[in-house]
């Protein structure tokens, strides 16, 4: 090693002091505590001069700037062999006021109603089995039993209506629902739904013999044993409905009352034969 | 996206960026903005900086497989990593990968006092530019690869030496090393070419009344 190097090593610290008075890394002290050195210090200045004049002239980027157009070329070259995409902005979401959830439920209650004017009725394809006429009870259910006379016609429907069976009839026939023991005196669902071309007849219990002639049909509860009416004796078990227009009109039956039904005309209770 | 895999070389650890998929990302806005605005800030200093290092057509591959390791790495830097130093130490080891790569490089080390010679006859007098930056690139340009790696840090890039140091991923003390010989390369530079170095007084004399001045 040499004696130069010797001192070189000997000023290390000086050297980075420079490079840092260089690049403009020191405060306004330290800077000028460098620049007097530099002018009293001979040896701190000959350690300085290679760089001093070195950083005296222009960067080498300064002196040779890169050719126009050099970064937008490599940046799309970058982005395509990439693929970037960029995610979409983020529709902005418009707070909505009051008046705009008003107006869109009043469209809605309106849309509702015109469809609900303007829509037909939906009907219910049904399917039925045709009661064979054996002129005794045949069971149309475990407790629900029907007796035709001759040339009547029952049918009965696949599906329940509301928890009811439920059949057609044209002609007459007689129809006994046996009370159902597990059900409390307040409940006491109709089991069955008798449908004729005046009206539907809905039985809770007891025998019911309806006659079904043209938009005519005659009802008639047929008395219930003398025990059960001495326990129930307002017991009704027997609705006679006709449908007129939108409405409906309706005819409880107590026991051995009779009702008459007309198509689009109000059910009404006959008088007891004398 | 998938993170680069790192290259637990003997050496320490590199990015093999030729092995990073990279294929349709869907990035965020903000995350394509930002990566667009370092990679255009420092677009320049890198490809000069690489094509001082490894040569044009070398530098320019080197500078693209840097942009694509720094993508490859991007969403997952902390913000406080995406810095200057950081893209310029990805740039460092692509440097060294590719001089290892290409075998038809010799060793600058083994040729070193050729290469300063070729480097002053290259300096044949005034060019077109000024003589003393002529003088300095060709003196640069001779330089061993370490050495010249950590002159450009700090003179081109302004750095301070613990940056120099954390980019190269050396020792303070070896920065100060290479710019203590980098500063005798420049100073023998100098004084072949009979450049007057500045500040360089003038010898002191006797006055004739036994004193001495500086004029």
């Amino acid at each position: 090693m040499t004696d130069r190097t010797d001192e070189l090593l000997d000023n290390v610290d000086d050297l980075e002091l420079i490079t840092s008075y260089l690049n403009g890394h020191l405060d306004p002290e330290r800077v000028e505590a460098v620049r007097r050195r530099l002018e009293e210090d001979a040896t701190f200045r000959d350690l300085a001069a290679p760089l001093l004049l070195t950083w005296s002239v222009p960067t080498h980027l300064q002196r040779n700037p890169r050719p126009e157009g050099e970064w937008e070329r490599d940046w799309e070259a970058f982005t395509q062999r990439v693929g970037i995409q960029e995610e979409p902005p983020a529709p902005r979401r418009r707070r909505r006021g009051w008046r705009y959830w008003g107006k869109l439920l009043g469209a809605g209650l309106i849309v509702y109603v015109l469809i609900a004017l303007l829509q037909p009725p939906i009907v219910r394809e049904r399917n039925y089995n045709d009661v064979p006429n054996t002129g005794g009870w045949f069971p149309l259910h475990d407790r629900i039993y029907v007796q035709m006379a001759p040339g009547a016609k029952v049918r009965l429907d696949w599906e329940d209506i509301e928890g009811m069976k439920h059949v057609l009839l044209e002609g007459s026939a007689r129809f006994r629902v046996d009370p159902l023991h597990s059900a409390s005196l307040a409940l006491r669902p109709f089991a069955l739904l008798v449908e004729t071309s005046a009206g539907s007849v809905n039985i809770g219990e007891g025998e019911v013999s309806v006659v079904a002639l043209g938009d005519t049909t005659l009802v008639q509860a047929v008395p219930l044993p003398a025990i059960r009416r001495a326990v129930e004796p307002e017991l009704r078990t027997v609705m006679a409905i006709t449908t007129i227009g939108n409405t409906r009109s309706g005819v409880a039956l107590f026991d051995g009352e009779s009702a008459r039904m007309v198509r689009g005309q109000h059910a009404q209770r006959a008088l007891p034969n004398p | 996206m998938r993170l680069a895999r790192y290259d637990r070389s003997p050496e320490g650890p590199g990015f093999r960026v030729r092995e990073v998929p990279h294929t349709g990302e869907v990035v965020s806005p903000d995350l394509k903005a930002a990566f667009l605005e370092i990679h255009q800030r420092l677009h320049a200093s890198l490809m000069d900086r690489a094509e001082r290092l490894l040569g044009r057509e070398d530098g320019r591959d080197a500078v693209g497989e840097t942009t694509l390791a720094l993508w490859s790495q991007w969403a997952w830097l902390s913000p406080e990593k995406r810095t200057e130093q950081y893209v310029f130490g990805i740039l460092h080891r692509c440097i060294r990968t590719r001089r290892k790569e290409n075998r038809q490089l010799v060793s600058l080390d083994e040729v070193e006092p050729e290469l300063e010679e070729l480097a002053q006859r290259a300096y044949t007098g005034p060019g077109d530019g000024d003589p003393r930056a002529d003088l300095i690139d060709a003196a640069i340009a001779a330089m061993p690869p370490r050495r010249r790696e950590v002159f450009l840090l700090v003179r081109e890039q302004g750095y301070s030496y613990a940056e120099t140091a954390e980019v190269l991923g050396v020792s303070i003390g070896t920065v100060n090393t290479h710019m203590r010989l980098a500063t005798e390369d420049l100073r023998a530079a100098f004084t072949r070419s009979g450049l007057q170095l500045p500040g360089a007084r003038p010898p002191r004399l006797p006055s004739p009344k036994g004193g001495e001045t500086n004029d």
